[in-house]
């Protein structure tokens, strides 16, 4: 610019050397692809629902407003207190890889599982504070406590859809006896 | 047959026409054709922002076990530091599965029973917390009362052993269980 302004004899357009620049932008995408962590952790937070887990057990409220998930054998049971459990059947079974070998895990009915609690939440009018509880019996595998749990987390019944239901307690099945689980099974 | 000056030869080496034909015509044209930057350098600069808001740190909170295959969900919160009991899972009928407090062995989950533990309160887990806590308590800081645990599951444990696992987290200060696991979707997730 000062060059074309005063009528010097310098050229005008500047030269920008990109040497450096291509250097620092190859050494940042190296580091950033070398740190970077491809696996995403995350935690679900959830409250313990087992007689035993406290040394100072504390009489909890009763509340009859609950929905209780329970994953059987062959199936999800679910009621809200004391009332007849309604069964969601096994869809069949799926296999993951492990290093090559496949493990095969039942197949659970999760959209119909999503859909009875959307129901019952709606009926109980209490929206995103709705408490759940899933318990889970002694056989049942890790992957399907959090699958069961994923599906509640992801209802989301308060504030237009954008509220969702936060800390299912995860108990054993001793719990919903007395919720109207008579059979297990 | 009259023998001619050879001239120059670009020889069979070089491709480029061009460099042939400048070198053995004498054209007018450089021979140094011009690399355009720019979209190499917008490319580039793509990269990076994208690898930038893909970055994250919380992988590094802590470190995946290979004997645990970690279930994945969809519905999670970001990982926050907490102590980690980790349960590993048996990959054959002579491997015994382990449950791990911060990585060192504490008991194998064969051992983890009702039978043996008849109040859920795991004695050798049951120790190494109560040390943890006490470690915790003395360093002070934000965490000082913090009650989070993060229990890190292969998926294939039973609950049985999950739930001991959660009932001497539970008796022994760290009441608020957080599971470990992977963000995406399993085969079972049906588009949830």
């Amino acid at each position: 610019m000062g060059g074309a302004a005063t009528g010097g004899g310098g050229v005008a357009d500047a030269n920008l050397n990109l040497v450096p620049f291509i250097d620092l932008l190859s050494c940042l995408i190296c580091f950033l692809l070398i740190s970077a962590v491809w696996t995403q952790m995350a935690r679900i937070d959830v409250d313990q629902a087992l007689p035993r887990a406290s040394s100072n057990p504390k009489e909890k409220p009763q509340q009859d407003d609950k929905i209780n998930v329970l994953i059987a054998k062959d199936a999800y049971l679910v009621n809200i207190s004391k009332q007849e459990p309604k069964r969601i059947p096994k869809l069949g079974s799926f296999t993951l890889d492990r290093s090559g070998a496949n493990e095969e895990f039942t197949k659970y009915d999760r959209a119909t599982l999503r859909k009875t609690i959307e129901e019952y939440v709606e009926k109980i009018g209490k929206g995103a504070t709705t408490k759940v509880v899933v318990a889970a019996r002694d056989d049942t595998s890790y992957i399907h406590l959090i699958g069961a749990l994923d599906v509640v987390l992801g209802v989301c019944p308060g504030a237009g859809g954008k509220e969702c239901l936060k800390n299912p307690s995860v108990g054993d099945p001793d719990i919903l006896r007395a919720e109207g689980f008579t059979s297990l099974e | 047959m009259p023998v001619n000056h050879p001239g120059s030869r670009a020889g069979n080496g070089v491709a480029l026409r061009s460099v042939q034909k400048a070198v053995k015509h004498g054209g007018s044209g450089s021979i140094f054709a011009t690399l355009n930057l720019t979209p190499m350098i917008d490319f580039f600069t793509v990269l990076v922002i994208f690898l930038i808001q893909n970055y994250s740190a919380s992988g590094e909170l802590m470190l995946i076990n290979e004997k645990v295959a970690m279930p994945k969900a969809r519905h999670a919160v970001e990982l926050a530091r907490a102590p980690i009991v980790q349960i590993t899972g048996s990959s054959g009928p002579n491997e015994e599965g382990f449950v791990l407090f911060e990585n060192q062995p504490v008991i194998g989950i064969r051992d983890v029973t009702e039978a043996k533990f008849k109040d859920w309160n795991i004695t050798p887990l049951k120790s190494v917390l109560e040390k943890a806590w006490k470690k915790q308590q003395a360093e002070g800081g934000p965490e000082k009362n913090s009650a989070k645990i993060i229990i890190q599951s292969d998926r294939r444990v039973p609950f049985s052993v999950i739930k001991m696992v959660m009932a001497t987290c539970g008796r022994n200060n760290y009441t608020e269980p957080n599971f470990a696991i992977i963000e995406g979707v399993d085969d079972n997730a049906q588009g949830i």
